[in-house]
């Protein structure tokens, strides 16, 4: 029922234009990632769709409202901050039903809500503790339940899990995609990892500097970055690229292979150069070399034996490179 | 004609000026007000009951004229200069070493404590007691059990200063004292360790990392103090004769001068210029020391 | 080099409960004279024979003690819920809203801390005699309803709130004033106790302004109406040492009571302040 549309969106902080004349439209029960460089907009975008912030020029369509001007209670939102922001003094059963009760709904109404969307993220013995008593994860969880709770068409979502550690991130990654097959709303979710963008998106968006640089499936973003910046910011580790003629030659780490143990390759180049340093990741390593004055670098499977100034033999195929134009950066 | 709705930022600043409104009007009337209206007091002669006869700064010069004033401005002085070191060391002295102590340290913290939380005037008249005369007084009892000379402490021109000071200093010690205490809490462990590690000594260690340290601390309790002992006035009032800051005006601080001058003599005009001079030796002394201790 | 370490330490102690005694010393003296008889006042010890409870049977029965006592709570009472409602509604709004004139008005506000009371005493007396609020609780209680320190101290404190609790509270459908309710204060109640501790302990002492704005014995707060019971009882030392007792023992048992908070309030509010 919800779909979620930004038409001609600007926003500028006095004389700072932070978001360019953005348009996206987003599917009923699509999960849109944003990402980008720190700084790009991104949390000043969902937030001008929650309603916090003013929208400077255009129009933003939840269902089939313009809702431009409505108090963000009034826009059948919910969001999730990455600090959580849970409320110290309050039990997570208050927390949860913060919005209830202040929608004055009957008590019985609001136990049942809350309990149902505490067995959803299995939370439901903690609802009596107070948030300091809870691990991370778990706050994490009763900020979601507190967005819930709200049944809202579209959920938002501004890093929230960047307060957890690395483990923790994975499985909480897992629960939210699933949580979105149960929920079946549409998901707006901010972050700068991108292999939360890779995972959980239907669509990716990459932002930079306000603008939208692309909008696509996680596969297209990676087969086919529409730009340079693109093409470095997603996959890790970053793409290589050597200026080549009129053009910037991308070759992902994961393409390239040594010479020795390289499968066979339609249109096959090949590099050489000095090893100047090694990284063990445990089942593949990255190899980085100097080759005139660019660096590349490769990832290659198992542990590699090489030493350091070494002269080495890379190959790839041209069909798995990439070419932007030397001056736009633009897929060509 | 269709009217665009309120932006968020413009529904936030109605917010803020609801907000504000009463605070305002209360700051205005409250404070701006009086504040304009003593400086406009102070240039006119006005027993409240007449008429106000504006008169430049005659009030000014009389002062500057009048030996009483600055007798009083002499012992305000006196208290600020005995006040401020006495207070500002024995607060410092006992912080350090009470900060060290384990054994009973939250019943000792208490006892320091305790008297900055009485009513300065209930203790200025239990100190006015202990310096009564032989047979009342408890010090000069003591001091005649051991067989010391009586001291007359209120009675005496000289020695009623110090005897009026020293409840202010008193009451005044628990708070330095804690303020000092989480000063020196304060001060990142590592810091002495690595002093140590070096060899340091603890009067090193005292002199080079603690009192540096405490800089800011010693700021904001150099200020605060000052600020303090300039505006002394319970005590006096409630420990000299009809509350005249005797004998001889000997112990008559500033605010007290002002006291009388206002609401015994009610020469407004004349008191309002006396507060403008005490709001003048304030921010002086205020901006002297910060400019001084802040370097 | 134990021994000696040790000698030293119990000297540093000996020395410091020496200083705690004499510090205690006029606060015991005054209790125990409160329960002496006259004729035992010159007794330096501190039990008397024959304890009495006369002095406070007589303050009860024949001064107005207790209505100072109740006139000092509620004043004291009164001014510390308008100081901690208005300035921490007014460090919220100068920390969490952006609006042209934010500024001006902190700094403002923050200079009013520069001018001693004693500098408002007299247009305050006289506008309260225009106003015919002289002599009246409103007349004792209208100059300390605000304060700014108090403001300063809640913004700094404000400070740390993130603003994403207040987005949350907005998505949520909380009103702006709902929200400073029942959100930001109740995550500053560190501040708001260090606030109230200083502001209830000030208004509590106050003598000046109370002083000269009451003339009728009715309206007296404790300050003041020991400071003229004791110019008329002078040489009856035991009552007017019962009647600093009962001064002084409010503060003091709520210190007992509340230590730790008080302690820690006052070094929030001196340090912030
Ligand atoms: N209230 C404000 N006033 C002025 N500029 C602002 C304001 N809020 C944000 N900005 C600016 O807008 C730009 C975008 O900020 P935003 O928070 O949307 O970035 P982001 O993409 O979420 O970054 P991050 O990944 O670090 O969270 C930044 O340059 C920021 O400095
Ligand atoms: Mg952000």
């Amino acid at each position: 029922m919800a779909k979620v549309s930004l038409k001609n969106i600007k926003k500028s902080y006095d004389d700072t234009q932070i978001l360019d004349d953005l348009n996206l439209d987003i599917k009923n029960k699509e999960f849109i990632v944003l990402v980008g460089p720190s700084g790009c907009g991104k949390s000043t975008l969902l937030r001008m769709i929650a309603g916090l912030e003013d929208i400077t020029a255009g129009d933003i369509i939840i269902g089939d409202k313009i809702v431009n001007h409505l108090e963000p209670k009034d826009r059948n939102i919910a969001m999730v901050f990455q600090n959580y922001a849970l409320y110290p003094h309050m039990s997570v059963f208050k927390n949860i039903s913060f919005g209830l009760r202040a929608a004055k709904l009957a008590k019985a109404q609001i136990k049942e809500k809350v309990e149902a969307a505490a067995k959803i993220l299995e939370i439901s013995d903690l609802l009596e503790r107070k948030p300091a008593q809870l691990s991370g994860g778990q706050r994490q969880r009763v900020s979601i339940g507190r967005a819930m709770v709200r049944n809202p068409e579209v959920f938002l979502f501004d890093e929230p899990l960047s307060n957890l550690d690395a483990k923790l991130r994975n499985s909480m990654r897992a629960e939210i995609k699933k949580l979105h097959q149960t929920l079946k709303t549409t998901i707006i979710y901010v972050t700068h990892d991108q292999i939360e963008a890779m995972t959980l998106a239907d669509r990716i968006v990459v932002m930079k500097d306000g603008k939208i640089q692309q909008v696509g499936t996680p596969l297209q973003v990676y087969k086919k970055p529409a730009n340079k910046f693109v093409a470095g910011f997603i996959g890790s580790p970053e793409m290589n690229f050597v200026e080549y003629a009129d053009k910037f030659l991308g070759i992902r780490p994961e393409d390239i292979y040594l010479k020795e143990a390289a499968p066979t390759l339609k249109n096959q180049k090949s590099i050489s150069g000095k090893i100047s340093a090694v990284e063990t990741l445990g089942p593949e390593s990255l190899i980085t070399i100097t080759s005139g004055n660019s660096h590349i670098t490769a990832k290659v499977p198992g542990l590699f034996k090489g030493k350091i100034g070494k002269n080495i033999d890379f190959v790839f195929s041209m069909t798995d490179s990439h070419s932007f134009d030397k001056k736009t950066e633009e897929r060509m | 004609m269709n009217k665009s709705p309120r932006t968020i930022k413009q529904k936030r600043a109605l917010w803020a000026w609801l907000f504000l409104t009463i605070p305002l009007i209360y700051f205005i009337a409250v404070r701006f007000y009086p504040t304009v209206g003593a400086f406009s007091i102070s240039l006119t002669q006005w027993n409240i009951v007449g008429d106000k006869t504006y008169i430049g700064f005659d009030n000014f010069i009389a002062l500057y004229h009048d030996p009483v004033f600055w007798g009083v401005l002499s012992n305000t002085f006196e208290y600020l200069l005995l006040g401020v070191p006495i207070s500002l060391l024995l607060s410092f002295i006992i912080a350090y070493y009470l900060d060290q102590v384990r054994f009973g340290h939250g019943f000792l913290r208490a006892c320091y404590f305790i008297p900055f939380l009485t009513t300065a005037v209930a203790m200025a008249w239990v100190w006015r007691w202990f310096y009564q005369p032989v047979s009342i007084g408890i010090i000069n009892l003591a001091l005649g059990e051991m067989g010391i000379l009586q001291l007359d402490f209120l009675r005496s021109t000289t020695q009623a200063l110090p005897a009026v000071l020293a409840p202010a200093i008193w009451a005044g010690l628990g708070f330095q004292i804690i303020i000092f205490m989480a000063g020196i809490r304060a001060i990142p462990m590592t810091y002495y360790e690595a002093a140590k590690i070096d060899g340091a000594g603890s009067w090193q260690i005292l002199k080079e990392i603690t009192m540096p340290q405490l800089r800011p601390t010693i700021t904001f309790l150099v200020v605060i103090s000052s600020i303090g002992f300039l505006r002394i006035f319970d005590q006096v009032y409630n420990m000299t004769q009809e509350g005249e800051g005797g004998p001889l005006n000997a112990t008559r601080p500033l605010v007290l001068h002002i006291y009388k001058t206002a609401f015994d003599n009610f020469e407004m005009g004349m008191a309002a210029a006396q507060t403008v001079v005490l709001f003048v030796i304030l921010m002086i002394i205020t901006a002297l020391q910060l400019r001084i201790l802040q370097k | 080099m134990k021994p000696i370490w040790s000698a030293k330490k119990a000297l540093i102690w000996t020395l410091l409960a020496i200083g705690a005694i004499i510090m205690m010393t006029p606060i015991i003296f005054m209790f125990s004279a409160s329960f002496k008889y006259n004729d035992q006042l010159y007794d330096l010890a501190l039990i008397s024979s024959e304890p009495t409870l006369s002095n406070y049977v007589y303050l009860s029965q024949n001064t107005q003690f207790l209505t100072w006592m109740v006139n000092s709570f509620i004043v004291a009472i009164i001014v510390t819920l308008s100081v901690l409602f208005f300035d921490a509604l007014i460090g919220y709004t100068l920390c969490k809203f952006r609006f042209k004139g934010r500024t001006v008005i902190f700094v403002a506000i923050l200079s009013t801390l520069m001018i001693p009371t004693e500098m408002l005493v007299i247009p305050w007396y006289i506008v309260a005699k225009d106003l015919g609020i002289l002599d009246s609780y409103l007349g004792l209680i209208f100059p300390g309803l605000m304060s700014g320190f108090g403001v300063f101290l809640m913004k700094q404190f404000f400070q740390g709130v993130p603003d994403e609790y207040l987005d949350a509270a907005r998505i949520d459908g909380l009103n702006e004033f709902q929200i400073f309710i029942e959100v930001a204060l109740p995550l500053v109640t560190p501040a708001l106790s260090a606030l109230a501790i200083f502001t209830f302990l000030g208004n509590w002492t106050a003598f000046l302004w109370p002083l000269i704005v009451t003339s009728s014995a009715d309206l007296y707060t404790i300050p003041v109406g020991l400071s003229s019971f004791s110019g008329e009882f002078q040489s009856e030392w035991q009552m007017i040492m019962t009647g600093a007792a009962v001064a002084s023992l409010p503060t003091i048992m709520i210190f007992l009571l509340l230590q730790r908070y008080i302690i820690r309030g006052v070094i929030l509010g001196g340090l912030k302040g």
